[in-house]
């Protein structure tokens, strides 16, 4: 019988690289999903690592997302049924795997941003509270 | 993909692994590339090997990629499967016992399930089948026909439809003589009302002619080649040739009653050809009159509604017509209760419940088997444990081994059910109806599902329970190669033990209880003797070409079966011949009641009548089959077309409606009685014989059927010799005659008993399956304990304890154990006994006398089967043993 050791895959601050030239903040938990929807439905057609960088420049370099987290994410929106992927060719003749949103990952998004409308608006009345 | 569904992506993901892993290497490949080359505008050379470390393992990647689409716990499961097969791939002995034992018990009640499915679960094949309803004529006479039908149905607003039909017999002409095939014929509704489709071709329409016919899908196949053309082709049959019209499939088989009609005088329990019937118009009987009637109620009339106004009718008519209709009515029952007797189907729920037991013993073994393992395990089981495998995690193991081991041995078990469900059809042909509607269809296949996970669980958890008490300190301490069992494994093993050995006993006796009435059975005064008698059916058309035709004269036609037994008994080796149409013990044939039975100078027979049988015989029949003349005499040659009408009734006739008066000389509605015979069983050798009443052919042609005479022949010594003589000698004087069946009269009365005897060898096969599980059962746990106590034994022995002694020690449990089980098992089979008034057959209930003696044999056997191991262990060397550890 083999033990498997498991650990939901987590966003987590990205350690410090000799490149290093920001300081990192981590996404809180839960809210991969709701960049990754987000940045689609701005983008339109991405890769992984547009996606990523996307993140990254929209953040102003303050999120990183790591890729031990991107692709599984990307991979559990797909099975999900919120993304639709397809493999294509980038502008240097690579292949790549370009994400869209579909209409349910639309509906997702408007979901996930309530709710994180919500959430946020309570964290700051709590923090705000004299 | 995008159409999956949620559920259909994963499963897509989890069958396409390989090349989602595929894919994903590229994308990370790709990921690095791009950030490797970003990282260099940046840092300089160097760039790559940072982007990889900072990438971490593609690996733990792609590992997180597959927890977050797949299914964790299905790669659990698969993984814990496949330890389980190589588990018991490196124990080959307890995996072959276990999936042996398993394949018969679950094959064994897969097929016992399948007999129930297809005759009582599914409904009938046919559209709306609760609302279809049998119909019959009261009082019950034999046949129970119905009369008056077609102002039944003018007058009723109770039925969309009503169908009358009859079966009998016809002869199709073919290259190597005639062939019988049985027909029914049918008003032109029958096929519209049962809403079945044809295979090929088309049904009855209101228009048909009487010539056409509705062939069966094996006919067409046997007879017409199976070819679509065969639609519109000419059967030529011996009276009138009939046009095809269409073929039904092979599950129609109705009326299902045609098999046990027909069964007697036909090993085909088949019907080939539907016909379109008219009944002759008969004044007396008010139109039409039907030995069966089906019909479809409109929808939301009960069947008791249905059935008053039917009364309300049935009294009109005898009003107006006292003569034909006085006393008559029908009633009316479901469909499917009249096509599956609740004897039939109490019967099949006794059958089941028996393989259920056999079911549990099979389950029982197993799950002793696999409490053996767990004690062998036990350290494996403690070091994992100790490794920090939790309960549950351990507790999912076991089930999942223990399913794994079932869903083989139900794998397995599906070619016994497979082999099962042939044989039962092929024994239980005549006795069963919807035979044809049993298979392995997706029911049956998930009953087999639901088996094997229900006895899976069951034996997965007992070790598992066992396993989560073990301590686990305890035993990674010990040092011992044999871990002694825990005091609950114990008791929980004895307990198994001692169950079996109830149940089985419980099944022996309800096998002994059969097999005892049968020997009363056939040891039954029958009041005829069918040793070295041969029987051969006969058709009686057509008559030789040119001789004589239908519609001769009585005598013309009567004449050859005379001149026939008259040259069949001057054959060497034959002492009487004689012919009947029917033989005794064929329970079926004609009858009649008695309110038309006078006799001349006697008031007429009180009320309320009485059913007898009428048989038609050639003079010799008497002799051959053994009959007694007890007064007066047989039929003679001489009673003829011209002389005076007689009779020959049975004593118990007599008996009825003469009580002691001399009845030989008296003149009734039916013929003046000149003789009385000696009574025999004529319906079945378990009921009390029926007045009978007989008349020479010669003087009652006209009541004679299409389904021919049966010639009896008694001979000197065995029967066979004799078949080619007379053979030949009815070839000789009637080269047109074919025949039929050729069976000895000692085959009649077991086929008589063959419904017994389905029972009696599916109970034998059962109880004789428990009683072996029983046994292997009791075997292994005895001979586990006593290996187990292998090094105390060894102590004994070596501070001198007597090997007696130590044979005694094992065998005292062991009957301890036997004789607790048999207990427990007497009392069940006491609580159980009235199960068996449920079978269709009577059957008493079984005495103490049997009950002990089954528990004494099977006491002896179980306590023979633990000597083996208790003699095993006392003559053990007691320094090999201790010096083994």
């Amino acid at each position: 019988m083999s033990v498997v050791l498991r650990r939901k895959p987590a966003v987590r601050l990205k350690p410090d690289t000799a490149s290093c030239h920001m300081p990192r903040d981590v996404i809180p938990q839960g809210t991969l999903h709701l960049l990754i929807l987000k940045t689609l439905a701005r983008g339109g057609e991405m890769h992984g690592f547009e996606i990523a960088e996307a993140i990254e420049r929209e953040s102003e370099q303050v999120l990183t997302v790591e890729e031990g987290s991107l692709y599984p994410a990307l991979q559990r929106m797909l099975v999900k049924g919120w993304l639709a992927a397809e493999w294509s060719t980038t502008t240097e003749n690579r292949r790549a795997r370009y994400y869209q949103l579909t209409a349910l990952g639309r509906k997702q998004l408007h979901i996930e941003l309530a709710q994180f409308a919500r959430v946020v608006g309570a964290i700051t009345r709590v923090i705000q509270a004299t | 993909m995008a159409t999956l569904g949620e559920f259909g992506r994963r499963v897509w993901m989890l069958a396409n692994r390989r090349r989602a892993d595929r894919e994903l290497d590229e994308e990370l490949r790709l990921h690095q590339d791009l950030l490797a080359r970003r990282r260099a505008d940046i840092a300089g050379s160097d760039a790559r090997k940072v982007a990889r470390r900072e990438l971490g393992s593609p690996l733990r990647i792609r590992e997180h990629t597959h927890d977050a689409v797949g299914w964790p716990a299905f790669e659990d499961l698969m993984r814990d499967a496949g330890y389980a097969v190589r588990s018991l791939a490196r124990h080959r002995p307890f995996a072959i016992a276990a999936i042996a034992t398993l394949a018969l018990g679950i094959g064994a009640t897969t097929a016992i399930f399948s007999l129930v499915n297809g005759i009582v679960l599914q409904p009938l094949p046919f559209v709306d089948p609760e609302r279809l309803v049998q119909m019959y004529g009261t009082p019950a006479v034999r046949g129970e026909a119905v009369g008056g039908l077609a102002t039944l149905r003018a007058e009723s607003t109770s039925f969309d439809a009503l169908a009358g039909y009859n079966i009998s017999a016809r002869y199709l002409r073919s290259a190597d003589g005639p062939e019988r095939v049985m027909t029914v014929s049918a008003e032109r509704d029958f096929f519209s009302m049962l809403g079945v489709a044809p295979l090929a071709g088309r049904v009855f329409r209101r228009d048909d002619p009487q010539t056409v016919a509705v062939v069966s899908e094996q006919f067409w196949r046997r007879a017409l080649g199976g070819q679509p053309s065969a639609i519109g082709s000419t059967l030529a049959m011996n009276d009138t040739p009939l046009t095809v019209i269409g073929v039904m499939p092979d599950s129609f088989q109705f009326p299902y009653g045609a098999a046990s009609v027909l069964h007697s005088v036909t090993p085909q329990a088949r019907t080939d050809l539907w016909i379109p019937f008219d009944p002759p118009a008969d004044p007396s009987l008010r139109g039409g009159r039907f030995g069966y009637v089906t019909g479809r109620l409109k929808p939301g009339v009960a069947i008791e509604q249905a059935e008053s106004e039917l009364a309300v009718i049935s009294s009109r008519m005898a009003a107006q017509d006292p003569a034909g209709y006085s006393g008559r009515g029908v009633r009316l029952e479901p469909l499917s209760d009249a096509v599956v007797a609740p004897p039939i189907r109490r019967s099949l729920f006794v059958l089941f419940a028996s393989v259920l037991v056999v079911l549990a013993l099979a389950s029982v073994n197993v799950a002793n088997l696999s409490l053996v393992r767990v004690t062998l395990r036990s350290r494996e089981v403690a070091a994992r444990g100790a490794l920090g495998a939790g309960p549950l995690r351990l507790v999912r193991q076991f089930l999942t081994e223990s399913l794994v081991l079932t869903l083989i041995g139900g794998a397995a078990g599906l070619l016994v059910a497979w082999w099962g469900t042939e044989w039962l059809g092929s024994i239980a042909a005549t006795q069963l109806p919807r035979l044809r509607e049993v298979g392995l269809n997706p029911r049956v296949f998930a009953f087999l599902l639901l088996v094997c996970s229900a006895v899976g669980v069951t034996i997965g958890l007992m070790p598992a329970a066992i396993a989560r008490r073990t301590d686990m300190q305890q035993i990674l301490q010990s040092t011992g190669g044999h871990a002694t069992m825990a005091g609950g494994v114990r008791r929980l093993r004895d307990a198994l033990v001692v169950g079996e050995i109830a149940f089985a006993l419980v099944l022996a006796a309800g096998a002994a209880t059969l097999v005892g009435e049968l020997t009363r059975l056939r040891s039954t005064d029958m009041g005829m003797s069918p040793d070295n008698v041969v029987t051969f059916h006969l058709l009686d058309r057509p008559p030789p070409v040119g001789i004589v035709r239908r519609g001769a004269p009585p005598e013309l036609e009567t004449r050859p079966f005379y001149a026939i037994a008259d040259r069949v008994r001057q054959i060497p080796g034959v002492r009487a011949a004689g012919f009947t149409q029917v033989l005794p013990l064929q329970n079926w044939g004609w009858s009649a009641n008695s309110i038309d039975f006078n006799v001349r100078g006697r008031p007429p027979l009180p009320s309320p009548p009485f059913t007898f049988d009428l048989r038609y015989v050639t003079p010799g029949y008497f002799d051959a089959l053994g009959i007694p003349v007890r007064r007066g005499r047989g039929f003679t040659a001489n009673d003829s077309r011209e002389s005076l009408p007689v009779i020959v009734i049975n004593e118990t006739l007599a008996r009825r409606v003469f009580q002691n008066d001399d009845p030989i000389g008296q003149t009734t509605t039916r013929g003046t009685i000149v003789g009385v015979v000696g009574d025999i069983r004529n319906a079945n050798l378990d009921q009390e014989t029926l007045p009978e009443l007989y008349y020479p052919i010669a003087q009652n042609w006209s009541q004679l059927s299409e389904l021919g005479m049966t010639l009896v022949v008694r001979t000197e010594g065995a029967p066979t010799g004799v078949v080619d003589a007379v053979r030949s000698a009815v070839r000789e004087l009637n080269p047109g005659e074919a025949i039929f069946d050729v069976k000895t009269m000692q085959r009649i009365v077991d086929e008589s008993l063959s419904s017994f005897t389905l029972y009696l060898m599916l109970m034998g096969v059962f109880a004789a399956l428990a009683i072996g599980l029983a046994l292997t059962g009791t075997y292994g746990v005895m001979a586990y304990a006593a290996t187990s106590r292998a090094r105390e034994f060894a102590v004994r022995v070596a501070l001198g304890a007597d090997r007696s002694r130590i044979m005694g020690l094992v065998l005292r449990r062991s009957l301890l154990l036997t004789v607790l089980g048999l207990a427990a098992g007497l009392i069940l089979a006491w609580l159980a006994a009235p199960v068996l008034e449920a079978l269709p057959i009577r059957i008493h209930p079984p005495g103490p006398g049997v009950l002990v003696l089954v528990a004494l044999l099977l006491g002896i056997v179980s306590m023979a089967a633990c000597a083996i191991p208790a003699r095993r262990a006392s003559v053990v060397e007691p320094m090999a043993i201790l010096r083994h550890d």
